[in-house]
């Protein structure tokens, strides 16, 4: 980007150069042969203008030097000084007044000191050249320590160079300086040009004015002074004819070109001044929003702690407001034994220079206006602005932090209290589970006992004395009979349910299908009574107890036939499936931990059995599953409400489910949900006993 | 034989007092006509068999032929007292019988690895509990052929 633009402006000048040659050649060219002629007036006009602009270019260049320095600029603004006393002098001696008083004529005065002039700006456009060639050559180091030096010696060659010239006009008697007999008339004019040939040349080749708009007008200067030099004064037959006019034009046309360059120069100068300072503006701005804005309170104080700025963060955190803290020591915002502790630290910093606080970060407390404290964060770090060491400490209040610390300490441990409690009652559930089954396994063997015995004198009472009792008392007898024999029946069904738990096999690989037939083989005698259709379809084979899962089965399939409608067949159909179980309405038996319910989703075989018999209000879904619950009376069906509630903690024991829906038609449909497999661990495995009649 | 079986004695260990009048009724029911002999626990039994304590000056006329062993007494329990009984070489021949109310499999297994003659769970009825003892009584009185003691 920066070489296209550099390339650009190096193509574009390099055609204003060419321009300007073809320009003053043609130019010249035109008007070449014009007899037209000034006189002694015109004259002293022309070198006083060209006295003042060589005034202004020399003053506005040393100016710009001594704010920029720059030795091109040092020696261009002391030759044009320097041009400007000669071109006053020579503006002078032209106008007559001074005549009798030099020991020269006019007519060789005017072209002398003109020549004096250019003699001396070509010199210093040379010398500036040459100076221009050392620095290229030299570090920048070694050019700052030279400039002193070189300063001195540009003002006393020049003051001089210039003192040589009026001495030498003031004293020495003037050769002719025009030659009719030459083709050049004036050919001393050619001196001064070799002097501008070579600083052109030179400055063309250091290249200076692709980069710098100052040498780039340097150089159309120079091509003019050339030009004006080499094909305009020396051509110059007398004073005041037409080249004679035309050269003074063209000298100044040359100082306009100098002028021109240092204003543009200046322009560029304070153009990148203007950008600098508006950056840095704006990057002082954005530093205070970012002082103003960040949520972290920031304090700079000086080497003696005295508080230099506080931001408004710190202002809120500490209540204070900027104007009652700056100038203050920084002690005041803290607790008297922190602020020992800063004296002590900020001294030893100073001396040893190692600290134990700048860098690092500390837990302090800090001293509000209103006297409370808070804690905070504190990070120090040193600065040197302007040679003088300062501290910016960088504060966070961490009262939310500490806060958000104990709330979540607390709810860590509320969490722990709870699932501890959790885990408690879970144990205490278990263990009162299995309290009760122990109770029902003792009651009923305890019950059974006395029971026997009322029957058993009950037997020897009908047996011995039924004919000492009269009907009423033998009713009683009866019926005392019949309740204990339900008591009995109820007694040993209790067993039975407690047993399911007590009384559990391991589980091992049961064929769903051999189980199933095993138990319509048991129910033959009940089939066949009732003419009942049994269809079992394929069923898959699954881990269990085969004992319970055959009860299960035995239980259902009796229920079916049991509850059948009277006059109908009973059909009854035994499907099953194996589906993926969604984990979300996974239930967890009572023997599950917490640990299984996280497990993989697991396999699950779902039986389905389907009757069409009296079936149930919906209502009563739940319920039938309960401890001897029944929907009919004791006349109707016979039977204590066992056989559901144990096939219910069968198929828990095992990790699944038993529902039942009472069909939209008439009969019942139960679902047995099992886990195709279990792990070890899950099963649960009861006294290794077996016992007969279940 | 029949005469035999007639002078066996019957001992009966039992701790329940019902028990003991149902078990003696049903034997009489069973026209049972054998010596009978009632002891309360484990230890009695023990003390009968030893002809120790109140058993001391028991003569060896009543030593008995057949023992009825209900298994849950208090002190010392059926299956501790038939260890014993099978332990000591003079005792071990005489056939013991245990009656009982516990169906559980574990406790059949147990007695019959203990060495008992015979494992009879009391029956719920009298009218059962009669046939059983009527059966019991046949069988070992009548049929089988005991050592002479």
């Amino acid at each position: 980007m920066c070489r296209n633009i550099l390339n650009y402006n190096s193509f574009r000048r390099r055609i204003a150069y060419w321009v300007a040659t073809v320009g003053l050649i043609g130019g010249y060219a035109v008007l070449y042969g014009a007899t037209w002629t000034g006189g002694n007036q015109l004259h002293t006009v022309m070198e006083v203008t060209a006295t003042t602009l060589a005034a202004v270019v020399g003053v506005m260049a040393l100016t710009r030097y001594y704010s920029q320095k720059d030795t091109i600029v040092l020696i261009v603004g002391v030759g044009f000084i320097g041009a400007a006393c000669l071109d006053g002098y020579h503006a002078i001696v032209t106008s007559q007044f001074f005549a009798p008083y030099l020991p020269s004529d006019l007519p060789m005065l005017i072209p002398w000191s003109w020549i004096a002039s250019r003699q001396f700006l070509g010199i210093m456009m040379c010398l500036s050249w040459v100076a221009v060639c050392r620095d290229l050559r030299t570090d920048a180091g070694e050019v700052n320590i030279d400039r002193r030096r070189r300063e001195r010696l540009t003002y006393l060659l020049a003051f001089t160079l210039t003192i040589a010239s009026f001495a030498f006009f003031a004293f020495a008697p003037l050769p002719r300086a025009y030659f009719p007999e030459l083709f050049f008339h004036r050919p001393e004019e050619f001196v001064p040009a070799l002097f501008f040939l070579v600083a052109l040349v030179g400055f063309l080749r250091t290249g200076g004015w692709r980069r710098s708009v100052f040498e780039h007008w340097l150089i159309l200067s120079l091509i003019v002074d050339l030009f004006g030099q080499v094909a305009v004064m020396s051509l110059s037959s007398r004073l005041f004819d037409f080249e004679f006019d035309v050269a003074h034009l063209l000298k100044i046309v040359s100082y306009i070109c100098v002028l021109t360059g240092l204003l543009l120069n200046l322009r560029a100068i304070f153009k990148q001044a203007t950008a600098a300072q508006n950056a840095s503006a704006q990057n002082e701005q954005r530093l205070r929003a970012v002082f103003a804005s960040v949520a972290d309170g920031i304090i700079t104080i000086n080497s003696k702690g005295v508080v230099q700025s506080i931001n408004t963060s710190a202002e809120m955190q500490f209540g204070y407001d900027a104007g009652a803290v700056i100038g203050q020591n920084v002690k005041m915002l803290m607790l008297d034994e922190h602020a020992e502790n800063h004296d002590h630290d900020i001294a030893n910093y100073k001396k040893t220079g190692a600290s134990s606080i700048v860098g690092a970060r500390r837990d302090l407390m800090g001293l509000r206006k209103n006297g409370s404290v808070f804690p905070l964060d504190l990070i120090i770090s040193e600065m040197n602005i302007g040679g003088e060491r300062m501290f910016a400490g960088v504060i966070r209040d961490t009262t939310a932090a500490k806060e958000a610390e104990q709330k979540t300490i607390r709810t860590q441990n509320a969490l722990r209290r709870h699932r501890d409690a959790a885990l408690r009652i879970a144990k205490e559930l278990k263990r009162s589970n299995a309290e009760l089954e122990q109770f029902a396994s003792v009651a009923a063997h305890d019950l059974q006992e006395p029971l026997r015995k009322v029957q058993a004198f009950g037997d020897r009472l009908e047996t011995k004395y039924a004919d000492k009792l009269d009907e009423r008392g033998l009713d009683y007898l009866t019926r005392m009979q019949d309740a204990a024999a339900r008591m009995q029946t109820l007694i040993s069904d209790l067993l039975s349910f407690s047993r399911v738990a007590s009384k559990a096999d391991p589980f091992v690989s049961v064929d769903l299908n051999a189980l199933a037939r095993g138990v319509l083989s048991d129910l033959e005698v009940s089939i066949e009574e009732c003419n009942a259709q049994i269809d079992i379809q394929e069923l898959p084979k699954i881990d269990g107890d085969p004992r319970q899962l055959r009860q299960v089965f035995q239980n259902i399939i009796g229920n079916s036939l049991k509850y059948r409608r009277e006059k109908i067949a009973p059909k009854i159909k035994i499907t099953g499936k194996i589906r993926i179980e969604e984990i979300a309405q996974g239930q967890p038996s009572q023997d599950q931990t917490a640990s299984d319910l996280s497990e993989t989703p697991k396999q699950i075989c779902e039986i389905t059995v389907v009757d069409n018999g009296i079936g149930f209000e919906n209502e009563y879904a739940e319920k039938i599953f309960g401890i001897f619950q029944r929907l009919h009376g004791r006349t109707q069906y016979d039977g204590t409400g066992i056989g559901l509630a144990i096939c219910r903690k069968i198929a828990e024991r095992h990790g699944g489910t038993v529902t039942a829906t009472a069909l939209s038609g008439k009969g019942a449909s139960f679902t047995i949900t099992l886990p195709v497999t279990h792990n070890a661990e899950q099963t649960e495995y009861g006294e290794n006993s077996y016992e007969a009649g279940w | 034989m029949k005469l035999d079986g007639k002078n066996i004695n019957i001992l009966i260990a039992d701790d329940d007092p019902d028990d003991r009048l149902l078990i003696e009724e049903c034997l009489r029911e069973a026209r049972v006509s054998n010596n009978i002999t009632f002891v309360e626990d484990g230890v009695e039994l023990m003390d009968y068999l030893y002809r120790r304590g109140k058993y001391s000056d028991r003569s060896d006329a009543f030593m008995p032929g057949l023992i009825l062993l209900d298994l849950n007494m208090p002190r010392k329990d059926g299956r501790e007292a038939l260890k014993e009984i099978r332990a000591d070489e003079n005792l071990r021949r005489i056939p013991v019988i245990a009656l009982t109310t516990s169906k559980e499999e574990v406790d059949i297994f147990r007695t019959y690895d203990l060495g008992v003659s015979s494992y009879i769970t009391k029956p719920v009825s009298f009218d059962e509990f009669v046939k059983t003892l009527n059966t019991v009584s046949e069988y070992w009185l009548q049929i089988v052929h005991l050592p002479k003691s």
